[in-house]
């Protein structure tokens, strides 16, 4: 392994994390289904604060009922992300069909962190009854 | 899109991309995926 001791340090510590990460959530996803529910978002349940996607699944669910002000009360960035969400799982299948490097244009790159801040940025401002 | 950079820290990506799969590992997991297909978070190849 080559780069200095703290950059080692670094990135000791990063693979540690993201496996870590792993079986938390596993372990997370394990619990919740074993009783028979659907797991809560884990950021909510550890952090207490909302992530960009939280209410979309319950949005989804109030579209197909035609609830649409409840939908975009729970997540109004739901259809941004999942037209985003296509389109990207889209672009990268051509690319894989055509034999090319299977990665994201550039603007698809920024698309991403532009709506995932912005929705994020709602779910904090927005009360917590709407989480 | 820039080309892949840095070293590789976990699994092809590099610092960057690693910490930006902690993050929505944590807070939006079926996005996780995106610093694998994303050339800046990716690491430069034979870079370690």
């Amino acid at each position: 392994m080559t780069g200095s001791r703290p950059e080692r340090a670094v990135r000791c510590v990063l693979r540690s994390t993201v496996i870590a990460m792993l079986f938390v959530y596993l372990f997370w996803n394990a619990v919740w289904l074993s009783v028979g529910r659907l797991p809560p978002s884990l950021a909510l349940a550890l952090l207490g604060l909302p992530s960009p996607t939280t209410g979309c699944t319950r949005s989804i669910g109030c579209m197909f009922a035609g609830e649409w002000s409840s939908a975009l009360l729970l997540n109004p960035f739901t259809l941004p992300i999942v037209a985003l969400m296509m389109t990207s799982v889209f672009c990268l299948a051509v690319n894989a069909l055509r034999r090319r490097r299977v990665v994201l244009q550039a603007y698809l790159g920024w698309a991403w962190l532009a709506v995932l801040s912005a929705a994020w940025a709602y779910k904090l401002a927005s009360p917590p009854e709407c989480w | 899109m820039q080309t892949p950079q840095g070293k590789e820290v976990f699994l092809g990506l590099n610092q960057t991309g690693v910490i930006v799969a902690v993050v929505l590992f944590l807070v939006c997991l079926p996005l996780v995926w995106l610093p694998w297909v994303i050339d800046s978070m990716k690491a430069e190849k034979g870079a370690e």
